[in-house]
This record gives C-alpha cells, sequence and structure tokens, in this order.
C-alpha cells in the first residue's frame, strides 16, 4: 500500500520532470548525461522522501537543489552512467542542433564569463524562470547574497553586452 | 541598457531543449518509473560464509546445484550460477523468482519472469557497467556498511553482528539477471512489480 508521503513525492516528481530534465540539458554537458543526472535526482528524492517538503513550491525548489548538487558533482567526476536512463539518452542525443541567433549566442558567452556564483543565479532567474528567492535557495545563500551577487552580474552584463540586439540568423 | 533590453537579451539566451513529444515523454516515464523505490525492493540477497565445504558439480542449472547448498539456501533455486573468487574460493548462488505477497502462482508477469531466469545463462550473462561501477559495489559503499555494522556492535556487545564476507561478482550477477527479467516482463506489457527474486549465496573453500 502507498502511503501518502509516497504519492506526494510521485506527484512532486511528475509535476516537475519536464522542468528538471530542461534545467539538466542546459547545464549537462555532454547534454545527453542529463538523462542520468535526471535519474540519480529521482533515486536521491525518493532516499530523502521523508524530507520532501509538502508545499508543491517548496518541493519544486526541493528537488532542483538535488539536481544542482548532482550536476556540480558530476563536473568534477565523471558520472557514472545509469541503464534506466539509456532510452532518454538516445532521445536527447538525436535532438536537433540549437539553431539560437547571433545575439543569444554573445549573452551566453557573456553570462558564461560571470564568476560562477553570479552565473549560476542568473542562469536560474533567466533561462529557469525563478525568483530570485527561490534561486537563492536552490543554490544555498541568503536572500541578501542573492541580490548583491544578481546586481553584480547585471552591471557586468551591461558592460559586456554594450552591442543592442543583432539580427536572428534563422 | 535598461533593465527591459536586458531581460529580453538574457531571457531569449537560454539553449534551447530537447522538444518534447511522445518519444521524450515515454523515455521520461521510464525514468521516473525505474526510480520508484518499489523497482528496487522485489530483490532479495541473503549472503553467507560459513566454511562448509561444497563439493561442486558443475554446471549452472538448479539439477546441478549441491545438496549442502540448497539445504543451506532453504528453499530450491530455479537457477544456480558459481564462479571463483580473488581468494581463491568458490563462490556458489542459488536465485528463484517468487510472486509477490497476494500474488497468484499462475500470474502471467510471475510465470513470464521465472521463465526468463530460467532462460538466462550465467556463464555468459555480461555484468553492465552501471551495475559494475554502481554505488552499491564501491568501497564508498562498503564503507558506510561497515561503519553501521561497527556502530551497531559497539551498542551490543553482547550480541555483535558477524557479517559474512560479501560476494559482489555473484550479487552483481544477480542483479544483471533481474534487469534483463525486468526488461523483458515489460516489453510483454505486463507489470514488473508482481514477483520478486531472491537470491542466496555462499563462498567457500573448494573441495576437489
Amino acid at each position: 500500500m502507498r502511503t501518502d508521503q509516497e504519492n506526494h513525492l510521485e506527484a512532486l516528481i511528475r509535476a516537475n520532470a519536464s522542468d528538471l530534465l530542461a534545467f539538466l540539458e542546459r547545464r549537462a554537458d555532454p547534454r545527453a548525461d542529463a538523462a542520468d543526472v535526471l535519474s540519480e535526482t529521482f533515486i536521491v528524492a525518493w532516499k530523502k522522501a521523508h524530507k520532501a517538503p509538502t508545499d508543491a513550491i517548496a518541493g519544486r525548489m526541493w528537488l532542483f537543489a538535488i539536481a544542482r548538487n548532482l550536476l556540480l558533482n558530476t563536473h568534477r567526476s565523471t558520472r557514472r552512467r545509469q541503464a534506466v536512463g539509456n532510452r532518454l539518452r538516445q532521445e536527447l542525443e538525436q535532438s536537433p542542433a540549437d539553431t539560437d541567433d547571433l545575439d543569444a549566442l554573445a549573452v551566453r558567452e557573456a553570462v558564461r564569463q560571470l564568476p560562477a556564483g553570479l552565473r549560476e543565479l542568473t542562469e536560474l532567474v533567466h533561462w529557469e524562470g525563478f525568483s530570485l528567492v527561490e534561486a537563492a535557495q536552490i543554490t544555498g545563500v541568503s536572500s541578501s547574497t542573492a541580490r548583491s551577487r544578481y546586481a553584480a552580474a547585471k552591471q557586468r552584463l551591461r558592460a559586456a553586452l554594450v552591442v543592442e540586439p543583432q539580427d536572428s540568423l534563422s | 541598457m535598461d533593465d527591459e533590453t536586458l531581460f529580453e537579451r538574457l531571457n531569449a539566451s537560454a539553449p534551447s531543449t530537447t522538444p518534447r513529444g511522445d518519444q521524450l515523454n515515454a523515455a521520461l516515464e521510464e525514468v521516473i518509473s525505474a526510480a520508484r523505490p518499489g523497482h528496487q525492493r522485489h530483490k532479495r540477497w541473503l549472503v553467507g560464509g560459513t566454511v562448509l565445504s561444497v563439493v561442486l558439480l558443475g554446471g549452472t542449472t538448479a539439477a546441478f546445484a549441491s545438496e549442502p547448498l540448497l539445504e543451506w539456501l532453504g528453499f530450491t533455486p530455479d537457477q544456480s550460477l558459481q564462479h571463483t573468487n580473488a581468494d581463491g574460493d568458490i563462490c556458489v548462488a542459488g536465485v528463484v523468482v517468487l510472486p509477490e505477497e497476494g500474488v497468484a502462482d499462475d500470474d502471467p508477469s510471475f510465470l513470464a519472469a521465472k521463465n526468463v531466469l530460467l532462460g538466462i545463462d550465467f556463464d555468459t550473462l555480461e555484468i553492465p557497467d552501471n551495475i559494475r561501477n554502481g554505488y552499491a559495489y564501491s568501497p564508498e559503499a562498503e564503507a558506510v556498511k561497515a561503519a553501521s555494522i561497527a556502530e551497531y556492535n559497539s551498542a551490543h556487545p553482547e550480541a555483535t553482528l558477524q557479517p559474512a564476507a560479501s560476494d559482489p561478482e555473484s550479487s552483481m550477477l544477480i542483479d544483471a539477471a533481474y534487469d534483463v527479467i525486468v526488461t523483458a516482463v515489460e516489453s510483454e506489457g505486463l507489470d514488473s512489480g508482481q514477483f520478486s527474486l531472491k537470491a542466496g549465496g555462499k563462498c567457500d573453500e573448494a573441495t576437489q
């Protein structure tokens, strides 16, 4: 018999699975590795099911924080491939190449040049659509620290992106 | 550049993601389903290590499993396997598919699982990298287990746990077999939660 806690976590995972995958796709290199990290994210979430927040928004933050931490570990060491993610990995490998315009590429490069703490907040806010408070929660910093970092990031980006948006290639 | 323009440019710079569609959603569903504890709950693994000499007759079917092993296991395996470990000891193990509690003996999923297990050749079964390199068989996992046992023994000096030496090779083979069974059963559209895989094994000094 499944418990309410299990049903809650199952619903939480389903509600956020696609967004978690998008988050990981944008950060995993190669992109197909997102399948492995996503699989590990869910396994870790189940192991910590008793800690899953009951609130939907807090639960979403909790899942993203797990994925983010696993991703950091991925960057430190070679990811062990999960067999269960093979099909998803294949789907991601077959994904069409980016068709981003020149301005998107230029902005992305400017973001990439930011110090890690500033970059991460900027990406969470503008790529994943989190509020600054939510991004702070996911990255484990205080709201005030996030605010000052975000202000610094904007200042640096303004300086780097003095050129107005260019025409799209596509 | 004002905030509005900067935000527009930042929002538009998000790397694209794989288009969501039926195939990707199905692959995503597989990952979600596989992570559920229920999928990992249906495997029971018992390992023993008493120094009871076992005369091995060879072969990989239950018919060749020795009587001492059968007696020790306490169940009749569908399959048995054997190998020599790094210490030169001969390790044997027995595996059986059982219906989960409340599942009938003629349940299609259970019967399909049993058939798949009977068809597995443990001599040629390959252990996938995700199992061989998985956390369960890592030094970290061994350290956690050892620390846990030490903690228990410290708190219960009157009845300490004396765990048997592990047999990772057999355990990994059985893990691999479980994955093969689950994949095959699910490919037939059947429920892989209807059965469990029970296994036991031991490593002993060989008696020729």
